[in-house]
């Protein structure tokens, strides 16, 4: 049995009690605080349920506004002794509570019978894709994903070497992504693309498009937003620089590659990466790390570059890329290598899960719900006006106090202002004779 | 995190809505029964708590929101009205308020 089954049956069971307690209390003080028991049970309920907010709520003005109010007015009135005194109609409530409780249980049975409640997987999220340009290609091009599932094409034009896109969210369903000459429109090249439900894609072009060579490519980076343990970042290489394949080694103190007897003794975080292909995820925690790209050529290590304090933040998903530069004059041994956007900003992605924050519930009700909103308000003003009329000691009728000024000045017998003042008519005794008996 | 299913959540919401209509129908003083009132709305905004999870949806959430507004405004004004009444018939037993009766 899991801590949460056992957190679940535990605070249940208490809350259930603490109902229970409530209704049968004779003290209503008592019946009070068994309800704010159950609210406080409740309110870790919502915990479990991914609900802060709510729980929070719900212990400020359920168990705590709320039930002041109760207490107060049970205080107030002095009624918290229960007067159960005309037992007449018992046996109407002692029928009601049978018929009522028997009609909800067998609301329960279909439920039993079919094995719980049949409810659909949760509906996955949209898939999200970025595009990022690491090609080298004759001009600015269109980047055009079009699909079904779409009606209209998206269209990011006029991209340059080194864009990264932001994520957008897009239907699932099958895409085409068609790079095309933002002067002319001429397409380069195209290439389907299926996004599943809850997939992050990071489409990279790559390559080169000329005259001599046509190697571009897309790779596909499959990202993911879940958040890591202890708050570790995630970093994926993708190689779209050498054929040789790649490895990505963190040299340490020394700043330099050790190798002893043919074998690196550094941490070698990614290995045998080849053209096109992207690394598994290397966890990372938070902190600065002298990295450096190596060439793996059989037992032949030649540094491609190295990045002196790769930063590395906390609870981060960061996508490396390492392209040739091609905004750089071609050397004598071909374009230097550079790492794509290594500031992070669009790359990084932070990991957190917001559902049930109050940041969101905030937004979505001062977004979507701003008539409600305000309607509740206007509700709330209502109430307080409704509690001031119901509780004035004259009640609904208006006293108007003209009327009051004018009574006071006519004159009256003392008789009805006695009565009047004290709410009963004043009996007056009129003396009587006693009759005289009748004396011969 | 979806280790306790949700019809355990929904089945506890259950027994909670019935305890306060059994409250309801069972207690004669005013207050109580208010009290058992709130009681069913807060086994109602549990079940939609946890049919919010179940969906990744945030609109139940919201509409607990609501229900809890709503709620707090009945109690004032319900509060204000038994403490009328209670000025009235020096009584909140709902037996003695029997002017209604055929």
């Amino acid at each position: 049995m899991g801590f949460e089954l056992f957190l679940f049956l535990a605070l249940g069971i208490v809350a259930i009690g603490s109902a229970a307690l409530m209704i049968i209390s004779k003290n209503s003080v008592h019946s009070a605080m068994f309800l704010i028991l159950n609210f406080g049970c409740v309110a870790l309920l919502f915990l479990m349920l991914d609900a802060p907010f709510i729980s929070m709520v719900q212990i400020a003005v359920y168990a705590g506004a709320i039930m002041v109010l109760f207490l107060f007015v049970i205080m107030l009135l002095g009624a918290e002794q229960t007067t159960d005194t005309s037992r007449r109609f018992r046996w109407v409530t002692g029928a009601a509570t049978i018929l009522t409780a028997s009609l909800l249980f067998a609301l329960m049975i279909p439920v039993v019978l079919s094995g719980g409640i049949q409810l659909p997987e949760a509906p996955g999220k949209d898939p999200m894709v970025r595009v990022v340009h690491a090609a080298n290609l004759p001009g600015p091009v269109n980047v055009v994903i079009s699909g079904d599932a779409v009606e209209e094409d998206v269209v990011l034009s006029e991209t340059t070497f080194g864009t990264i896109s932001e994520f957008m969210a897009l239907p699932a369903g099958d895409y085409t992504v068609t790079l095309a000459l933002a002067a002319n429109g001429a397409p380069l090249f195209n290439q389907s693309v299926t996004l599943a439900e809850d997939a992050v894609v990071t489409a990279i072009a790559y390559g080169e498009f000329s005259t001599e060579a046509q190697t571009l490519a897309l790779g596909l980076v499959e990202n993911s937003f879940a958040p890591t343990e202890d708050g570790a970042a995630r970093t994926l290489v993708f190689n779209a620089y050498s054929e040789t394949p790649l490895m990505l080694v963190d040299l340490g103190a020394n700043r330099d590659l050790n190798v002893v007897e043919g074998v690196i003794t550094d941490q070698v975080l990614v290995s045998e990466l080849g053209l096109g292909s992207v690394s598994d995820a290397v966890v990372l925690d938070k902190g600065e790390y002298p990295l450096a790209f190596y060439r793996q050529d059989g037992a032949e290590f030649t540094r491609v570059l190295s990045v002196e304090g790769w930063s590395v933040e906390a609870a981060r998903e960061q996508t490396v890329i390492i392209a040739p530069d091609y905004d750089a004059p071609e050397g004598a041994d071909g374009y230097r290598p550079r790492v794509l956007d290594r500031n992070q900003e669009q790359l990084v992605v932070p990991t957190s899960e917001t559902f049930g924050a109050p940041g969101d519930i905030g937004r979505s009700l001062f977004t979507d719900y701003l008539l409600p909103v305000n309607l509740v308000g206007f509700l709330l003003l209502v109430a307080l006006v409704g509690v001031i009329v119901l509780t004035r000691p004259q009640g609904l009728t208006t006293v108007r106090r003209s009327t009051i000024n004018r009574r006071r000045k006519v004159s009256r017998p003392l008789v009805s202002v006695i009565a009047q003042q004290t709410g009963s008519d004043v009996v007056v005794d009129t003396p009587k004779l006693e009759e005289p008996t009748s004396g011969d | 995190m979806n280790s306790v299913p949700v019809e355990a959540f929904v089945a506890l919401s259950f027994v909670l809505f019935i305890l306060g209509a059994l409250g309801v129908l069972l207690r004669k003083n005013a207050i109580l029964i208010f009290m058992s009132v709130e009681l069913m709305l807060n086994a109602a905004n549990l079940a939609l708590v946890a049919f919010a999870r179940q969906w990744g949806d945030l609109n139940g959430q919201i509409f607990v929101f609501f229900v809890m507004t709503v709620a707090a405004a009945e109690v004032a004004i319900g509060l204000a009205l038994i403490v009328a009444i209670f000025r009235n018939k020096q009584s909140i037993n709902i037996d003695d308020l029997h002017q209604m009766e055929g």
